[in-house]
């Protein structure tokens, strides 16, 4: 019966190296399973640090978007934006110009005096118009900030030459990331 | 039999177990380096992204000059790319950190892309960088540049007192600025303003006539490294703290911006004459519009001083203008 000894011998030698095989395989999904959970913990903080950085400079644009020579009054305001400037860069041409100048979703100047209630918005220019479209690059995933300024034109009446300012909303939108 | 068939199985487990162990190990080792790699970019990459937005507020706008300090946890160098395309261009910048102290700076960020900003940043390591902006003017504010340096440096020939103005500019770096010969240390860089000497930048001045200059330095050259930039105005500090590839193709990109805004301030003009206000600068516009157009693609040699006078006349014009366009 010793042929018979060996298939038993020789079936546990393939089962150990089964067992082996099974054990390694283990042992590999284990780390794996546990890198994958690191990287996902790491990836996690990642985005958020990334969304976070991205609303940081929203709003430091915000601040700061008032005193670019595009919309600010003068060379020496601060928190002024110019309503001919608007005007012009709401059109067609400066649009297209400026569309990868800004780092941001949108901008968009509200007046606020208008009656949103009985008009709803109004794009302009037209009659009776409140808001300028300034910049848009169609997002549909926004996080908006604002500030208020003042929406200024230089006019002369009477002889007398001044600055024709009402109140206004200035609104930027930065884009919320979408990492899936 | 039974003795030679276990001596077999035993072997064989070893090997596959020495193989398989060996390559888990290796895949782990190669895992750890590329994660450590990763986490590195990373850093670099949100260190950039955390400058370009540290600078943002720098648009200086009404104030003068904005300054500021960046202080890192390890020596880090930030590259600059810039790239002039057929509308406003943009730099990249991109950061360095050097992980351990005698190691190379090996792991680059991704470059951070930005268009509204005009950055001239030294090559040189460092762990304390000052940051501020200077606002660019020929006729009308065009932009904020800002300059990053981490060295010190030491100013020769500014003991006039007509130069008072470059001065105050230069002292927004702070303890990094030593004036007067005496006072250079043997790491700072020497730049020495119309005087000769043991110099690593010299400035030559380029304005002769005080009736139409405020200081002799208002224009002129700026000689580095066997390189000579041409500057105007307040693109002196630029012309010193960067590069030539670099500050070439940013004034290029500043010209540009400044055929776009005048263009906007005739469209503003045209406005302005339908309320009764007109400045009358629409013809002076056109002009400066359309070299500053032309210089963006193709800057020849004093091209700069030329639109830099022809701005300056345009300025003195608009003060005097009842509907001003860009003064209050």
């Amino acid at each position: 019966m010793w042929f018979m000894d060996k298939i038993v011998l020789n079936k546990e030698g393939q089962f150990k190296i089964q067992q082996m095989a099974f054990m390694m395989i283990f042992v590999f999904i284990f780390f794996a399973l546990v890198g994958l959970f690191f990287f996902q913990i790491s990836m996690g903080n990642l985005r958020s640090s990334a969304q976070e950085l991205h609303i940081k400079q929203t709003i430091s644009i915000l601040h700061s978007v008032t005193e670019l020579p595009e919309l600010s009054c003068s060379d020496s305001s601060s928190g002024c934006v110019d309503e001919d400037k608007l005007y012009l860069l709401s059109s067609e041409d400066y649009n297209r110009l400026y569309d990868s100048f800004w780092p941001i979703a949108y901008i968009r100047a509200y007046k606020v005096d208008s009656d949103f209630l009985t008009l709803g918005e109004i794009r302009c220019p037209a009659l009776n118009c409140n808001y300028y479209d300034v910049y848009s690059s169609n997002q549909q995933a926004v996080q908006t900030f604002a500030t208020y300024v003042s929406i200024c034109k230089k006019t002369r009446k009477e002889g007398y030459v001044f600055n024709e300012c009402e109140i206004g909303k200035l609104e930027v939108g930065t884009v919320v990331l979408d990492f899936k | 039999m039974r003795k030679i068939t276990k001596r077999g199985d035993f072997n064989f487990v070893w090997m596959f177990a020495i193989i398989a162990g060996t390559a888990i190990l290796l895949l782990a080792i190669y895992g750890v380096v590329k994660f450590g790699t990763t986490t590195s970019k990373v850093q670099s990459t949100e260190l950039a992204r955390l400058v370009t937005i540290v600078t943002d507020p720098m648009q200086a706008g009404f104030a003068a000059v904005r300054k500021s300090t960046i202080k890192l946890p390890k020596e880090t160098v930030f590259e600059v790319d810039c790239v002039q395309d057929s509308y406003f261009g943009y730099n990249t910048l991109s950061a360095l950190i050097r992980e351990r102290p005698n190691r190379d700076f090996e792991v680059s960020g991704i470059p951070i892309r930005t268009n509204n900003k005009y950055l001239f940043v030294s090559d040189k390591p460092g762990k304390e960088f000052y940051v501020f902006s200077m606002p660019i003017s020929f006729a009308f504010r065009i932009a904020d540049v800002v300059i990053m340096d981490s060295q010190e440096y030491c100013f020769i020939g500014l003991e006039d007192s007509d130069v008072e103005g470059i001065k105050n500019g230069l002292r927004t770096l702070g303890d990094k600025a030593l004036f007067g010969g005496m006072n250079c240390t043997d790491d700072s860089v020497r730049v020495c303003f119309g005087v000769g000497g043991n110099c690593d930048i010299s400035v030559k001045p380029g304005c002769t006539d005080p009736f139409f200059c405020e200081n002799e330095f208002e224009v002129g050259v700026v000689e580095k490294g066997g390189d000579s930039l041409e500057y105007a105005g307040n693109l002196l500090y630029p012309a010193i703290f960067s590069e030539k590839e670099s500050y070439s193709c940013n004034v290029k990109r500043l010209l540009y911006r400044q055929s776009v805004l005048a263009s906007i301030y005739m469209d503003k003009s045209s406005y302005m004459s339908s309320r009764d206000c007109d400045s009358g600068l629409m013809n002076e516009l056109r002009v400066l519009g359309d070299e500053s157009f032309r210089m963006s693609s193709n800057l020849l040699p004093r091209d700069l001083h030329e639109i830099y006078f022809n701005a300056k006349s345009i300025k003195d014009r608009e003060e005097r203008a009842q509907c001003g366009l860009w003064t209050r």
